[in-house]
């Protein structure tokens, strides 16, 4: 198990057979692809959390985390060339341009470029991507700085480094919460028998 | 106060206030949510005209009662302009649909804007021509041709909630057929003549020997049903130009539990507003021949063969879809017309040799449209379709055509279209009716790949043209 190089990413890009091939699209040039990463971009779906209407988030309350994804946040589109400010201590949660396929024996993480973090952009805090996973990312896009970050779709702002996970011959598929997602996904509490015993943790269960 | 005399100062006062509500509501609208530019000039056309309304010396001599109806009918202006907005709008598609619109027209003198309507199905509207009509006799004629100055602007109305319309995305380019239709009308309506000169005066002399008295009134409101139904036609015809079999499957899903063997006419009192259409097997007859679906079914054979069986076959399911057309009737609305029965009976009578004159004439048009516009031909590449539905049976995002390269080529919006379309026709026809849960998120899947796949492929030959400019030495987008 190890990080895929520059050569091994192209390799497993070039392969024709999908359950094998590495995926990431629309890659707008090969430089995108480093020598242990590639660069994604900032896509131009957008939800922005809000503080009004929610007087907490409880995830362990399954009635109130409904109320929370239809209170708490607002859903938007950013046209290309169009700026959008993100100001410090603001969270908002982004999606990647480009769309990707993961073969059944690579995982990735994702992570800020460095040029970014430094400015204190933050953009994945939930950032293992599991074998076999298909569709866009979720970025949790936060600043961490003392002044507003002007952000614009299409800004190379994470990158993706590539583990093979080493699964030879098990063709383990994923089997996730989100299907071929392509926009900005909100948290999906309770969409999966794992969660129900949040109710526990929460005393929720009766 | 006499309400007698001051009924009429009332209603003015009234109407100014509107006039009032109504500017503020514009001014205020956010530019930034509007879809594309072209929005905001329809706004700005629609505040001038309630700033020169604002000011009762600029009205001329009106009942005040006709002014605050027209205030109303301009209401509905700013409605369409409130209601574009990228919160319900895809601006990639709209981008997409600027681009055809420049295939055709000058976007300085003709343009649209999008805006989204609650009817299921899209329509275009001349947004200036309706400015124009509700501002006649209550400003002077001169300010009105000021106002606009002679930029003609349209709004295509987009199905609500339209990411998830995919089969209509193709009718598009039906609707974009009208405003060809409005620019180029009088070549067309020469030509519809030309094909109709024998059938013409058989109508007439049929009227004649009905009711001598009513011949000239039934002939012409005839003729303009004939128009209409050319006019549908002509819009079929650029439709399948701009989509190709997209087009096709687009109409044969509207067509779906309809009564697909009905010529339907709606007669209205004033001649320009009666509409007419052609049955939709007659329509999907003339779209199998114009879109070339029986080549493309055979070409499919051979570019489909990389992909799974069931897709495999879906270039058969096409070939079945059935559009013979002998049997086409004719129904016309409203029934209590003292026209319809006539109407009705002559126009069943010349039914067949009235469509061998369309189908003339439609190919007439075909020749036209080449001479006038560049348009690919064949819009779409079946070995293009077949690789993106590929990529769709795999859950890939349709985006590009694989090529030695690792970017690929940018696929082509019609190639999208045309792949998604088929995808969808196939899971429709292949999904169990028991499990309908996944064959939903099937259907979301591949509605949701399709307006990425739009997104991201529009990006990707913006982003070409610009490092082609900077490859050239500018810094701009060549």
């Amino acid at each position: 198990m190890g990080v895929l190089n520059q050569a091994e990413i192209k390799d497993r890009m070039k392969r024709t057979d999908y359950s094998e091939k590495l995926l990431v699209t629309p890659l707008l040039t090969e430089e995108q692809i480093g020598p242990a990463s590639i660069d994604v971009r900032l896509g131009s779906s957008i939800i922005i959390p809000m503080k009004t209407y929610v007087e907490k988030q409880d995830v362990t309350d399954p009635a109130m985390i409904r109320q929370v994804e239809e209170r708490l946040y607002d859903r938007r589109r950013l046209k290309y060339k169009s700026k959008f400010m993100l100001h410090p201590n603001q969270l908002i949660l982004a999606v990647t341009l480009e769309y990707i396929s993961l073969p059944y024996d690579v995982a990735c993480v994702i992570a800020s470029r460095s040029s970014w973090g430094r400015l204190g952009l933050v953009v994945a805090t939930a950032s293992v991507v599991q074998p076999g996973y298909k569709g866009c990312l979720t970025l949790e896009l936060a600043n961490l700085s003392e002044s507003p970050i002007v952000l614009y779709p299409g800004l190379p702002v994470g990158q993706l480094v590539f583990h093979d996970v080493g699964a030879k011959g098990e063709k383990a598929s994923y089997k996730g919460r989100y299907h071929c997602p392509t926009d900005a996904e909100l948290p999906k509490f309770f969409t999966s028998e794992a969660d129900e015993e949040m109710r526990f943790w929460g005393g929720h269960d009766k | 106060m006499d309400f007698k005399t001051d009924e009429r100062n009332a209603i003015l006062a009234k109407s100014l206030i509107l006039i009032e509500k109504t500017t503020s509501a514009l001014t205020q609208l956010d530019h930034w949510r509007f879809p594309t530019d072209s929005s905001e000039f329809a706004r700005k056309l629609l505040v001038q005209a309630h700033e020169r309304l604002r000011n009762p010396t600029n009205l001329v001599p009106v009942d005040p009662a006709v002014l605050y109806n027209r205030l109303f009918s301009l209401q509905e202006l700013a409605e369409l302009i409130e209601r574009s907005s990228t919160d319900h709008i895809s601006w990639p598609l709209v981008s997409y649909c600027d681009e055809i619109w420049r295939q055709f027209f000058d976007h300085e003198k003709i343009k649209i804007f999008y805006s989204v309507t609650s009817e299921h199905n899209y329509s275009i509207l001349r947004f200036s021509k309706l400015l124009s009509l509700y501002l006649r006799d209550v400003l002077p004629s001169a300010e009105i041709s000021a106002l606009t100055g002679g930029i003609e602007v349209y709004c295509l109305q987009l199905a609500s909630s339209e990411d998830a319309n995919l089969p209509l995305y193709a009718n598009i380019g039906h609707e974009f057929g009208h405003a060809v239709f409005d620019a180029r009308s009088t070549p067309l309506v020469e030509r519809l003549n030309a094909r109709f000169t024998a059938i013409l005066p058989l109508i007439f002399a049929d009227f004649q020997q009905m009711d001598a008295n009513k011949a000239v009134p039934r002939f012409q409101r005839t003729a303009h049903v004939i128009v209409s139904m050319a006019q549908e036609l002509f819009c079929d015809l650029v439709g399948t130009m701009l989509m190709g079999p997209a087009f096709f499957l687009s109409l044969f899903e509207i067509a779906w539990g309809e009564s697909k063997a009905v010529c339907k006419i709606r007669l209205a009192p004033d001649e320009q507003s009666i509409r007419a259409y052609p049955s939709f097997q007659f329509r999907l007859h003339c779209i199998r021949r114009w879109a070339e679906i029986d080549g493309f079914c055979k070409a499919a054979k051979e570019d489909f063969a990389k992909l799974k069986s069931s897709l495999q076959t879906l270039a058969d399911c096409l070939a079945t879809v059935p559009t013979s057309h002998s049997d086409d009737s004719v129904k016309l609305r409203p029934s209590s017309d003292d026209d319809a029965d006539a109407i009705v009976n002559v126009v069943e009578k010349h039914l067949p040799q009235m469509k061998q004159a369309m189908e003339e004439y439609l190919e007439d048009c075909q020749g036209l449209m080449m001479q006038w516009y560049s348009i690919a031909s064949p819009v779409v590449s079946t070995a293009d379709v077949g690789e993106l539905l590929h990529r769709l049976e795999n859950s890939i995002l349709p985006n590009i055509v694989p090529t030695e390269s690792l970017l690929g080529r940018p696929a082509t919006f019609a190639s999208i279209l045309n792949a998604c379309a088929l995808y969808r026709l196939h899971l429709l026809t292949t999904g169990s009716a028991e499990k309908a849960k996944e064959l939903s998120r099937d259907t979301g899947i591949v509605e949701r790949l399709t307006a990425k796949a739009f997104e991201v492929s529009f990006i990707q030959r913006e982003f070409a043209k610009w490092q082609g400019g900077l490859k050239h030495g500018s810094s701009e987008p060549s």
